[in-house]
C-alpha cells in the first residue's frame, strides 16, 4: 500500500501533513530536494484548498497518496470541496519593483514550479490534483 | 517560528529567523516582523540561514516587510537561504525585489545602498 493520508479541512493540519510528506518520501527512498518540492506543491495546494474550497463552517476531508515507480514519483491530492481548478489561474507577472510588486497569487506558480508536471481533475465531486516528478538525485 | 533582531553598524538590523515559514510560522512572526520594520527605520538583512521551509505565506509576510522599509525609506535584503528555500524564492520571480546574498559584506553594502 502506498503511503496515504487523510486531514481535515483545517489549517491546523498542514504540519501533519507535511510530517507525512517527509516520511513518506523517506520510505520510498526520494531525495530531500524532492520531498521539499512536494511539501511546498502541498502545502500550496491544501492551503487553497481549505481557505477557498469551503463554506464556513463546513467540515470536509482532504486525502493525499504518494508512489513512486517507473522513475517518477507521484502525489495526488483529492478533496469534497467545490469545484477548483487552480491551473486555470493566470500565472502572475514577475514583479520588477517594490511599488508594482502584488502580494498574493504565488501558490499556483510555485505549485506549477515544484513539480515536472500537473493534472487536475473533477471526479465523482471531487477535485484530483495529480503532481509528477522524475525521480532522479539531483542537486536542489 | 523564532525572530531576533541584532543592532549593526551602519543603522542596519539584522533579522534572525529560525524554523518553518508555512502557514504556522508566518502567524508567528507576522506581527512581530511588521513591528520592527516599521518602527525601525533604515536597512534589514533578513538573516535566512536557519529557515527550513518557505511557503507562498511567508514570501508575502518578507513582501510585506519590504514594502514596509522601502515606505520609511530603507531596504530589506536576505541573507544565506539553504539551496531548497532559494530554489523557492527564485521560482517565486521576486529576485528583482527581495535580493538574495550569500556573503554579509555584500548584503550589507546593498542594503545601505540609497
Amino acid at each position: 500500500m502506498p503511503p496515504h493520508l487523510r486531514i481535515e479541512n483545517d489549517l491546523d493540519s498542514l504540519r501533519q501533513m507535511s510530517a507525512w510528506v517527509a516520511e513518506s518520501c523517506k520510505m520510498l527512498g526520494l531525495s530531500e530536494a524532492l520531498s521539499y518540492r512536494f511539501d511546498l506543491a502541498a502545502n500550496e495546494a491544501v492551503t487553497n484548498t481549505i481557505s477557498y474550497g469551503y463554506a464556513p463552517g463546513a467540515r470536509g476531508a482532504i486525502e493525499l497518496r504518494l508512489d513512486a515507480a517507473q522513475g517518477h514519483a507521484v502525489l495526488v491530492i483529492e478533496d469534497d470541496g467545490a469545484a477548483f481548478n487552480p491551473l486555470e489561474l493566470a500565472e502572475p507577472q514577475p514583479a520588477l519593483s517594490i511599488e508594482d510588486s502584488r502580494i498574493g497569487g504565488l501558490g499556483v506558480s510555485l505549485i506549477r514550479r515544484s513539480v515536472a508536471q500537473c493534472d487536475y481533475q473533477r471526479r465523482d465531486k471531487r477535485n484530483v490534483l495529480t503532481l509528477k516528478s522524475p525521480i532522479i538525485e539531483d542537486s536542489p | 517560528m523564532e525572530l531576533e533582531t541584532e543592532k549593526r553598524d551602519g543603522g542596519i538590523t539584522l533579522v534572525k529567523l529560525r524554523g518553518r515559514m508555512d502557514v504556522r510560522g508566518a502567524q508567528e512572526i507576522d506581527l512581530k516582523f511588521t513591528a520592527v520594520t516599521t518602527v525601525s527605520q533604515g536597512a534589514f538583512i533578513v538573516d535566512m540561514s536557519e529557515v527550513d521551509f518557505l511557503a507562498s505565506i511567508g514570501i508575502r509576510t518578507l513582501l510585506v516587510s519590504a514594502k514596509a522599509a522601502h515606505a520609511r525609506g530603507g531596504r530589506l535584503v536576505l541573507y544565506k537561504p539553504t539551496a531548497l528555500v532559494a530554489g523557492t524564492l527564485e521560482m517565486a520571480g521576486i529576485a528583482a525585489i527581495l535580493p538574495v546574498f550569500d556573503d554579509m559584506d555584500a548584503a550589507s553594502a546593498a542594503a545601505i545602498a540609497s
